[in-house]
């Protein structure tokens, strides 16, 4: 707008210029001012962010417009269910992105849908985030990159050893066979903090899958863990389960549990899990807007196609379920906690 | 008697307006959640409305929208903030200014060598700003990754997202409290000024300065300072 401004006053200037000045010094002048309006510098590099609804992606795409601004105008597109790829084709041609921001798994769903349809183009670069196993979709969309969703073992179990007075060197997770790969990455970066992740692998499906995870429960607290880690798998984590499972294992044992969700945290009268790391949703727009800022510098190239772990996160945590466990903590740190349930 | 009653409305009016406080905002991207910090702080200052910002964006963009009668803030913040006169800089063991240091994992960073080498920072500037300070500050061009608060500059070498990160020694001694990496800290040849109070309206700084003073050991730890030097 203040661009089209600039332009409608130069233009009346010019016109009073030309009826003062001689025929040849105005083309210079014309000619001059094209050229300086021409410049990259008067440029405006145009983004598109694809987000669904909702406040925690509100605060994903503030994390990366505030950051950027002044470099990169975002046009925000809200998707629903009812969107198709071809809404995304014709965003894309109206507002020609130099850069798109893939927020939730709806987008980059429409994203590789709407780039497997037209597999002669050159796309521009696009970042992912605050979507479920990005790895996945990632694989099969080019020119893209991105920041996992999930919170890793280290950081969940890095944050409650915080708190937690008791030392924290071997932790439990069950988890099922297809998530075996992630799990042996988590435990890399565990073993960097000294952390142990003692894992139990279930079957993807079987008709007593609740029995199965009861029993791999059971099987880490008589291994002697010091604390258990639960993935969010809507397989194993789900209402059910927790009644027919988790706290019938876990409900009198007394153990540290990490959630990756809040809400099983703020639950105490569940008595199961006392720590909770979640993502931070802003702090993840500032991380995509960061990666943005990387491929701006190597002239809107993506890079190396490495896909980032989320830096940061909110932690959770329910002193009532901890006092009731006899898991003793540390008062004075739990000022660091985002929630603190009681 | 007529005058008697306009005086005694009069004299009613003035008492009955409400006293506006004065409006202070701290930013302090520390580990500490805002709003515990903020009551604190509330605590130790009651005749103050006291904000307290965990984000440098936010405190940023409060700042233009309705700028406070002070800011207790980092040094670099308060001297790129225009309109506030510092009157008391924090100390720490004897003196306003920190000492920087590189931390790294495993093995010594090398200095000599941190031209285009990926540099964590704690956003205290905005990211021009902070590029050009930091860049200013180690008198080389690196290429910096920026987070909000110190508890991501772990996560920044956990991954290894970055060569090194650029702390204070506070913020190294809180990082090997926690982690249990092999943290290796390079003390740099500069200082940065620690926090320091800056007021836009003089007529409060005598009644700031003294609620300042009156800080407890443990509020002085989470702001990073052991005692305050008046100006």
């Amino acid at each position: 707008m203040a661009y089209l401004v600039v332009t409608l006053a130069i233009m009346a200037m010019l016109n009073m210029i030309e009826a003062e000045t001689n025929q040849a010094q105005f083309r210079k002048l014309v000619l001059l001012i094209s050229i300086i309006f021409s410049s990259p510098i008067y440029a405006e590099n145009n983004g598109l962010i694809f987000t669904p609804e909702g406040q925690a992606f509100n605060s994903v795409i503030s994390g990366v417009t505030e950051d950027l601004v002044g470099e990169i105008a975002f046009k925000v597109v809200v998707l629903n269910r009812s969107n198709v790829a071809t809404d995304i084709e014709k965003h894309i041609e109206t507002h020609s992105p130099k850069i798109i921001v893939l927020v939730g798994n709806n987008a980059l769903k429409l994203y590789s849908q709407y780039q497997n349809s037209k597999p002669n183009n050159v796309f521009p670069p696009s970042v992912a985030v605050a979507a479920l196993h990005v790895d996945r979709y990632l694989a099969s969309i080019k020119n893209s990159i991105g920041v996992r969703y999930e919170i890793p073992a280290v950081t969940s179990i890095v944050n409650m050893r915080s708190v937690i007075s008791s030392p924290i060197k071997r932790v439990g997770v069950v988890h099922r066979a297809w998530m075996t790969s992630i799990v042996e990455e988590n435990s890399k970066d565990c073993r960097l903090e000294g952390v142990e992740l003692v894992s139990v692998s279930i079957p993807n499906k079987d008709t007593n899958l609740k029995g199965k995870l009861k029993s791999a429960l059971i099987s880490l607290i008589n291994n002697n863990v010091d604390a258990i880690w639960m993935l969010n798998d809507n397989a194993l984590l789900n209402s059910n389960m927790i009644r027919a499972a988790w706290l019938p294992a876990l409900g009198k044992a007394k153990l540290p549990v990490i959630a990756g969700i809040e809400s099983i945290v703020s639950l105490g009268e569940l008595n199961l899990a006392s720590f909770a790391a979640t993502p931070d949703h802003y702090g993840l727009g500032l991380q995509a807007a960061s990666i943005i800022e990387e491929i701006m510098e190597r002239k809107w190239q993506v890079g190396s196609k490495n896909i980032e772990q989320p830096i940061s996160v909110k932690n959770a945590v329910n002193t009532s379920v901890l006092n009731r466990k006899e898991i003793k903590y540390d008062q004075n740190k739990l000022s660091m906690m985002n929630r603190v349930f009681q | 008697m007529k005058w008697k009653f306009v005086a005694v409305l009069c004299i009613f009016t003035v008492l009955s307006v409400p006293a506006v406080a004065k409006n202070i905002y701290i930013f302090s991207p520390v580990d500490v959640q805002a709003r515990f910090f903020q009551q604190q702080v509330a605590m130790a200052c009651p005749s103050f409305s006291m904000v307290v910002f965990g984000r440098g964006t936010d405190f940023r963009a409060q700042l233009m929208r309705s700028p406070p009668d002070a800011i207790i803030a980092p040094f670099p913040t308060i001297d790129r903030s225009f309109g506030f006169k510092m009157i008391v800089r924090g100390m720490q063991d004897g003196s306003t200014k920190g000492n920087s240091l590189l931390v790294s994992l495993d093995n010594v960073f090398d200095v000599s060598q941190i031209n285009n080498k990926k540099i964590g920072v704690v956003d205290i500037l905005g990211r021009g700003r902070m590029n050009e300070f930091v860049s200013e500050l180690l008198q080389a061009d690196m290429k910096l990754r920026r987070v909000s608060k110190n508890s991501d500059l772990l996560r920044l070498l956990t991954f290894g997202l970055v060569d090194a990160v650029l702390v204070s020694k506070n913020q190294y001694e809180n990082m090997k409290s926690i982690s249990s990496l092999n943290l290796v800290a390079t003390k740099l040849d500069v200082e940065v000024g620690l926090v320091g109070v800056a007021s836009a309206n003089a007529s409060i700084n005598a009644d700031l300065i003294s609620c300042i003073e009156g800080f407890n050991s443990e509020l002085n730890e989470v702001i990073g300072v052991d005692q305050w030097r008046i100006l």
